[in-house]
């Protein structure tokens, strides 16, 4: 994990921890969201819509879908905003 | 992603025969009150479109009123005309066909074959649809999965659905074309075709030669006569009930279609004059009937992605309003959202008094949610009787109840003891104790009668006797496809009523739903079923003796969830922690729900009956997880 990404790594956490209810120490990164009882799909597609205001970036439905940890998540992130860098 | 057409070549297109047993109707439906075409204003393009005879005329009646009437899909970034659409299902018709290349290609469609159709909301789903009317055939909307992360699973599922509707050709649309190829070859003799592939000359023109659905759509060739079908012939087959382990197919025929969009367009007075806005999937019977009502209307439709809504309820909202949306369709859950997302909408600047039909159906209609939607919105214009709580399901195409146009939602307040126990329903001042609301859905749509009979399937019951809610009408399915071929035990009355599953009570000819006689889980809208969740969970390692029980269950704050416990001998907490989420990991992986709560006992905990079968009804009664 380079230095430049812990950012995206916190930030995420920090809102994933928001809508699941719980404090950012409580999420393991490589927790699989998928066995946390509460995390429906809709609280899934929160957690994105606020990642992407966040960052005010537009994820692929298919790529949020596939991802099944807070660490996934974060490489979604950054893929998408060195995307967003590189056009 | 290549952008090679999503498909699995067979042999040979016609190996397999394609047209599977016809549906057997068992029951001949008592004669319902004929569907007068005035029923709806006379003259205007509703009426003109349901006195076409079939889906496809319908719609072809409309497009040549109202060519240019819009149909935006802004979350696929698309938008067309109803002109277009209907241009683009003729071509599609003559790919299907081959009528198109003279009779010599094609992809081998012909009349009575049932199509798949997989699509997320955009116009491929509806080109699609039109396309495969016109060609003859039945459209068959396959369910997309809730999340990508298990597209095994879902293919699996998907497979058996295909399979029971005998379908060998899969037009994919919109995005969905794309996880398609990752699937595809889950579908054994199958194809995959990408409605572009067979709609867009140019696409048409680079498809590969093996392998491919031929390129009949070929550039400007014309779409030739739609093929002649009877209005008595299958137009579509919905999958959205029966559990996965055996799908049902509802099959509805174009005369049901045109019934139900009757009883949707009348029962809410529908005009041009209106903006439709749907945002449920249409693959779903709520989302596919609601914008086809509106369409049939020739009124300019908005149709976003579920996603749109449920990432963002105050944006859509916003949206919505800001195109002049005046019907709206979603399930309970969704007011919900909306009054959790915008709790002060005339300080936002929201004005919602252009919104006059809120649909709220789907799913069981909860008093409080209703309430808390009215005490948020009513100060920024929202009217009361804007919000109708609707009683419907797909074996009655859509609607079965409507409440009178005007009138505010009506709650009861019925002492929940009585009704729980004796089943009958005894008025009590609302909030005192005992009191269970249940909203009031309204009378049967036109041409649709509604009964109670007794929950065995015989008898009639009377006013405030809760009992099967039974269904009769031009609008409500003649029977299912199934595995067997046979129609499921107990699915119509002895004198052709439709059984619902559904329990409720009927006063003064409204009706009330209490509650389900099937044990079903309901979660936005879709339904999933018990026994799939503990086949999916009793091989997971640790649970003893493949041991479990599933049932519907409530969340502390009242959503619908599965609920499933499961029998193990581990004591130690972290073991046990595992294996519930082992177990929850399962049961999503295999139903595509992630509302689950898993709770664990002790070996032979579970009660089971004489014969070794556990009952879920008395594990939920019984069981205290340990």
């Amino acid at each position: 994990m380079s230095t430049t990404a812990e950012p995206v790594l916190v930030t995420v956490t920090q809102i994933v921890a928001t809508e699941l209810a719980t404090t950012a120490d409580a999420i393991d990164p490589d927790l699989d969201l998928r066995t946390v009882a509460g995390a429906d799909s809709v609280k899934v597609l929160r957690m994105i819509a606020r990642i992407e205001r966040a960052y005010d970036i537009e994820l692929d439905d298919e790529d949020v879908f596939t991802v099944t940890t807070v660490r996934e998540v974060t490489d979604v992130v950054e893929r998408a905003l060195a995307a967003g860098a590189a056009a | 992603m290549h952008d090679a057409p999503a498909e699995v070549a067979i042999p040979s297109p016609r190996a397999v025969p394609v047209s599977s047993p016809a549906v057997s109707s068992p029951v001949n439906l008592v004669p319902a009150d004929s569907v007068p075409a005035d029923s709806v204003a006379a003259g205007s393009t509703a009426a003109a479109a349901l006195a076409a005879g079939t889906l496809h005329a319908g719609l072809a009646t409309v497009a040549a009123r109202h060519p240019g009437l819009p149909l935006d899909f802004p979350s696929a970034g698309a938008s067309l005309t109803l002109g277009e659409l209907v241009a683009r299902a003729d071509v599609l018709a003559a790919a299907l066909t081959g009528a198109g290349t003279g009779g010599a290609a094609g992809a081998g469609v012909v009349a009575r074959d049932r199509v798949g159709v997989l699509s997320d909301n955009a116009p491929d789903f509806l080109v699609a649809l039109a396309g495969v009317s016109r060609a003859g055939a039945a459209a068959c909307p396959l369910p997309l999965p809730a999340s990508t992360r298990d597209l095994p699973g879902y293919a699996a599922r998907l497979a058996r659905a295909v399979a029971v509707a005998g379908i060998r050709l899969v037009l994919v649309g919109g995005r969905t074309a794309r996880m398609a190829d990752r699937f595809a070859g889950a579908f054994d003799g199958v194809r995959l075709v990408r409605v572009a592939d067979l709609t867009t000359p140019a696409a048409a023109g680079t498809v590969p030669a093996t392998g491919t659905a031929p390129a009949a759509a070929g550039g400007a060739a014309p779409a030739g006569p739609a093929v002649e079908m009877s209005p008595d012939e299958a137009a579509l087959v919905q999958f959205t009930s029966g559990s996965t382990a055996a799908p049902k197919g509802v099959v509805l025929t174009h005369r049901n279609i045109l019934a139900g969009l009757t009883a949707i367009i009348d029962g809410v007075a529908l005009t041009e004059a209106d903006h439709g806005g749907i945002w449920l999937p249409l693959f779903h019977d709520m989302g596919l009937f609601g914008t086809l009502a509106g369409i049939f209307t020739g009124m300019p439709m908005t149709v976003w992605s579920p996603a749109a809504f449920v990432k963002d309820p105050a944006g859509w909202l916003t949206d919505f309003l800001g195109r002049g949306g005046s019907i709206a369709p979603m399930p309970n859950f969704a007011y919900d959202h909306l009054a959790e997302a915008v709790p002060a909408p005339r300080e936002a600047g929201l004005d919602l008094s252009g919104w006059r039909v809120a649909f709220n159906g789907a799913e069981p209609v909860e008093p409080a949610s209703v309430e808390r939607f009215l005490t948020t919105f009513t100060p920024a214009g929202f009217a009361p009787a804007a919000m109708m709580p609707v009683y419907g399901m797909a074996e009655a195409t859509l609607a079965v109840t409507f409440p009178p146009p005007g009138r505010a939602p009506v709650h009861r307040w019925v002492d929940r003891d009585l009704l729980a126990r004796d089943g009958v329903a005894r008025d009590v001042p609302a909030g005192s104790p005992s009191a269970r609301g249940l909203a009031g859905v309204g009378r049967p749509v036109r041409a649709m009668r509604v009964r109670i009979g007794g929950r065995d399937g015989t008898g009639v019951l009377g006013d405030d006797q809760v009992g099967e809610i039974q269904i009769s009408g031009d609008a409500v399915t003649g029977g299912y496809l199934t595995d067997t071929g046979a129609q499921p035990a107990g699915a119509f009355t002895a004198d052709g009523w439709l059984r619902t599953g559904d329990l409720g009570l009927l006063r003064d000819g409204e009706l009330f739903v209490t509650g389900r006689d099937k044990e079903m889980v309901i979660v936005r809208g879709v339904n999933y079923y018990p026994h799939d969740a503990e086949e999916a969970a009793r091989d997971v390692p640790g649970v003893h003796r493949r041991r479990c029980v599933a049932y519907a269950d409530r969340s502390p704050e009242g959503a619908e969830t599965m609920a499933i416990l499961a029998e193990t001998r581990l004591v130690d907490d972290t073991e046990r922690a595992a294996l519930a989420a082992a177990i929850r990991v399962a049961v999503t992986a295999a139903l595509g729900l992630a509302e689950i709560a898993v709770a664990l006992v002790g070996p032979d905990a579970l009660p089971r009956t004489s014969s070794g079968k556990f009952q879920r009804l008395a594990a939920r009664e019984a069981c205290v997880p340990t």
